[in-house]
């Protein structure tokens, strides 16, 4: 009994803890700063793991929760229509693709347990480094339209004037005036579907043949 | 920090986080991986970009409706991608990109 008890706490005490220490963030930094700190950790944290872990389905359940938190940024920025696309569209759908990639090429012994080369990792840090840098210098030195209205500017920056819902401008828009872009979205998804299937099958035929 | 700035820094982060995966990992499926990372990067920064330019200029949700195009062409992007790298796996058995079959991709 005492052993069960023990295994029990084990297992319930690090999520209490892990709420406990969420609770005390988000009282003491309040609702919007809390989702942002929050939505940052899980997109940033994971996406670090992705580069680090040595097993590629634990490289998959890590995207998956980077691209939670990219969701949780939607919100943020008061795209909530966007951030149900996210979760949808990635989680649902891009994540079953590529676990299911996973699985059909999990017979290749080897690739699980290589970790990345020197000959790879130095060119991949300097190309992230320049491209970051790159990005931060643009951002910063471009003179954007908000910049020229300071007072919108100010008020859009403002993360915590939560905007009204964005669904019903977003429908209007698709079939109004970017009805063009949408129906071309839809005639490429059409397209890289059946590309896709015959690319993936033409493999297969090859293979029997050979 | 905590702003739409706060946004952009950290999309950058993200962008070059799926820079150095693609660079640095050998496993095609990673790199695939690190692929959606930077087109969510891309994603964010747009949808930062629309909320810092509301009522500035043009319409709302322009921004918005544009992102929902980009992620219809990351999902075309990961089913060809995939069916590739499932087509180099038949072909050669392995989806390393060192791999003799994945170097024979090269032009």
């Amino acid at each position: 009994m005492g052993r069960f008890l023990v295994a029990v706490l084990k297992a319930v005490l690090p999520f209490v803890l892990g709420i406990a220490v969420l609770l005390t963030v988000y009282a003491k930094l309040g609702g919007t700063a809390f989702t942002f700190w929050l939505s940052a950790a899980a997109a940033v944290i994971p996406g670090i793991f992705i580069l680090m872990s040595e097993d590629i389905v634990r490289t998959a359940f890590w995207l998956l929760c980077s691209l939670t938190g990219f969701a949780g940024f939607y919100v943020l920025l008061g795209a909530d229509f966007l951030a149900l696309t996210q979760v949808m569209v990635y989680l649902g759908g891009i994540m079953i693709l590529l676990l299911f990639g996973v699985l059909l090429t999990a017979k290749d012994p080897a690739i699980t347990r290589r970790s990345p080369r020197l000959n790879l990792i130095v060119p991949g840090l300097g190309a992230a480094a320049v491209i970051f840098a790159g990005i931060f210098t643009a951002l910063k030195q471009t003179t954007f339209v908000a910049k020229a209205n300071p007072e919108v500017a100010v008020k859009n920056a403002d993360l915590a004037a939560l905007p009204d819902t964005t669904v019903y401008t977003i429908g209007e828009q698709l079939l109004s005036n970017y009805i063009l872009p949408f129906e071309i979205a839809s005639i490429l998804l059409l397209a890289a579907l059946v590309g896709a299937a015959d690319v993936a099958r033409r493999g297969a035929t090859s293979q029997q043949s050979a | 920090m905590i702003g739409v700035q706060g946004v952009y820094l950290l999309s950058a982060a993200l962008f070059s986080i799926g820079v150095y995966g693609v660079l640095s990992r050998r496993n095609l499926l990673i790199v695939l991986m690190s692929v959606e990372l930077m087109l969510n990067a891309g994603n964010l920064l747009l949808c930062a970009m629309a909320r810092m330019h509301a009522g500035v200029g043009g319409d709302g949700e322009g921004g918005q409706t544009l992102i929902l195009m980009s992620m219809a062409v990351a999902a075309c992007e990961v089913a060809v991608g995939l069916s590739i790298v499932i087509a180099l796996f038949r072909h050669s058995r392995s989806v390393d990109i060192s791999s003799p079959g994945a170097t024979q991709l090269r032009g």
